[in-house]
């Protein structure tokens, strides 16, 4: 890193105060010491304390310029609407993160404002909503509460999961902490049998493990024991399965990751555990792809896409209805769409037959995989197509990637054959 | 007043900010900057104002929808009323400031030292009530303007005609 000159210092001694000096070395430059010291500021003048401003100020100054997260120094993060709180041991929600899935609750909103006027028994039909790996409860409160403020009359089943305690607890927190301040209505109690059903739970779960993952999974409404669902034969189905798993190789966490967040942020979140990796491994050659051999050589996989293939697995025993996973970097989206094209089932649950080698051939109800760019609130109109060359046979298949060009790749998206977008 | 201005949507580009590093989970510095353009006139708008990039998108389309607003419609824009309503009200206040010192200073003048202890005692408590009336004026204005533009201008226009009525 370049070393700051101390010109820097004075200057920002002399507009912004001795605060500024604390800040300074891990704000780089003065536009976001600025930017931070004005945070600071009014986070203190919101929080009412018995000590004075100054020294409460000067405090958390301290702690940032010590290279503390500015959202643990706070205590939270927004959130698109929300506000996330944030406790060192659970990751921080990244503006990514938000953007994709405010664009994935727009994609379900206008799938299912659309479809509402063929039957009012959608309705009644609770949307099954699953996060796994979700650690501060992030995408699925963000997911309530755009959908229930969109959809008044949706039921709402949504779901989180996470291995660690302390990100259960801090999900929990968030769910009241949000309630608290009205950003988003009640779910509806048990015993209550009032329209909107809606439920928002968290639990602790390894999803390496089946025999703790498996009871969430099998049964994706609790209020699914109703008539209507168990009639129409469709009840009982995962809408959305979500997850931003922790995708970061050893060697990238040492390489490519920013000091603070190797300093300050929980490895759990961040790099798949290795024993976890060799003993999936070992699993994933076993039984993922025992059927068909050839993948072995076609498929590309490295280690620290051990969660997706877990994830995958689960896509291909539960058959949700549309997946979407955060990945690290472009390659990292192609790896998996990778895995996905490379699996026989899979890929006829999510890309279907491919007898139209050209995407725009197929009907509307064909499936989708697409790869989402960083960013696509606000940049939805950009579009280009990308061959990625896997599959049994070898063949080159046509994928959509969405948003800026100029975005890193972000998550790979799937929506399975039969079901529609409406866009 | 004249309602806030609106942007249509499709008149609105924003461009992509491109954040340092890979992003995602590598990174932990969240980049909530928001910069927008609007494409007929080309003016461009830079908001890093909040923490969140969904709130400072919202308030990136009223900045730049006033900034428009004020480029195309000139005198006649949202922005210029405003801004000339809280201009007459401040030059009124201070013309008044004005000649009430100045009637404190002639009275000084004519007083003996006797009587000047009292005066000053009553100008004081003049003195009071004038902020306070001021005071409340000042907040009706604000409740005005963020709810129903109409009644604020008709209030406008009356203060306007008493003002003038007192003149005369």
């Amino acid at each position: 890193m370049p070393r700051i000159k101390p010109q820097l210092f004075w200057q920002g001694r002399k507009k912004l105060g001795l605060n500024a000096a604390k800040l300074l070395p891990v704000c780089r430059t003065l536009e976001s010491t600025a930017n931070e010291l004005r945070w600071i500021k009014q986070h203190v003048a919101e929080t009412p304390s018995i000590i004075p401003f100054g020294a409460r100020v000067w405090k958390l100054c301290d702690r940032r310029g010590k290279g503390l997260p500015l959202a643990y120094v706070l205590g939270n993060q927004p959130f698109g609407d929300l506000e996330i709180k944030c406790r060192p041991g659970v990751l921080i929600p990244r503006t990514e993160t938000e953007s994709y899935t405010i664009h994935l609750s727009n994609i379900l909103r206008r799938s299912l404002s659309s479809s509402k006027s063929e039957s009012d028994q959608h309705q009644h039909q609770p949307l099954n909503i699953i996060d796994l790996c979700t650690g501060t409860g992030c995408i699925p409160l963000l997911i309530y509460s755009q959908l229930s403020r969109s959809l008044p009359f949706q039921s709402l089943n949504v779901v989180g999961v996470d291995i660690s305690q302390k990100a259960i607890n801090l999900s929990r927190q968030n769910l009241h902490h949000n309630l608290r301040a009205h950003r988003f209505p009640r779910p509806s109690s048990p015993g209550d049998k009032s329209h909107p059903q809606r439920s928002l739970h968290f639990h602790k779960a390894d999803i390496f493990s089946p025999t703790s993952l498996d009871p969430i999974l099998s049964t994706p409404s609790l209020s699914s024991t109703s008539s209507s669902s168990s009639s129409t034969g469709t009840g009982g189905e995962w809408d959305l399965l979500t997850s931003n798993p922790p995708y970061i190789s050893p060697s990238g966490f040492a390489l490519s990751t920013s000091r603070s967040v190797r300093n300050w942020e929980p490895k759990l979140a961040l790099v798949p555990p290795v024993e976890r990796v060799d003993l999936h491994q070992k699993h994933f050659y076993d039984h993922y792809y025992a059927d068909n051999e050839i993948l072995l050589q076609t498929v590309e996989y490295q280690e620290e896409d051990v969660f997706y293939a877990r994830l995958l697995e689960i896509a291909r025993t539960y058959r949700p209805k549309r997946v979407l996973m955060e990945v690290g970097d472009m390659e990292q989206a192609k790896r998996v769409v990778g895995m996905v094209l490379g699996d026989g089932k899979l890929r006829g649950f999510y890309f279907g037959s491919g007898e139209g080698t050209d995407g725009k051939e197929k009907g509307a109800g064909a499936g989708a995989v697409q790869i989402w760019r960083d960013d696509l609130v606000g940049f939805e109109g950009y579009e280009e197509t990308l061959e990625v060359g896997v599959g049994v046979d070898g063949q080159k298949q046509t994928i959509v990637v969405k948003g800026h060009p100029e975005g890193h790749g972000r998550s790979v998206y799937l929506r399975r054959v039969g079901v529609v977008d409406d866009v | 007043m004249p309602p806030r201005p609106k942007l249509p949507e499709d008149e609105l580009e924003e461009v992509y900010l491109k954040g340092s590093g890979p992003g995602g989970q590598k990174i932990n510095k969240t980049n909530s900057a928001v910069q927008l353009r609007h494409i007929p006139t080309n003016i461009v708008i830079k908001c890093q104002e909040t923490r969140s990039r969904t709130q400072n998108r919202k308030l990136a389309r009223e900045i730049l929808a006033a900034k428009v607003d004020l480029f195309l419609n000139g005198d006649k824009s949202r922005l210029a009323i405003v801004g000339n309503v809280k201009k007459k009200k401040a030059d009124s206040k201070a013309k008044k400031a004005r000649r009430k010192y100045k009637k404190l200073e002639e009275e000084k003048a004519k007083g003996g030292v006797g009587q000047q202890l009292v005066e000053g005692a009553e100008g004081a408590e003049v003195e009071g009530e004038d902020e306070g009336e001021e005071l409340e004026g000042y907040e009706e204005e604000e409740v005005q303007e963020g709810k129903e533009a109409e009644n604020g201008e008709k209030a406008e226009k009356h203060g306007g005609n008493n003002a003038d009525g007192g003149r005369q």
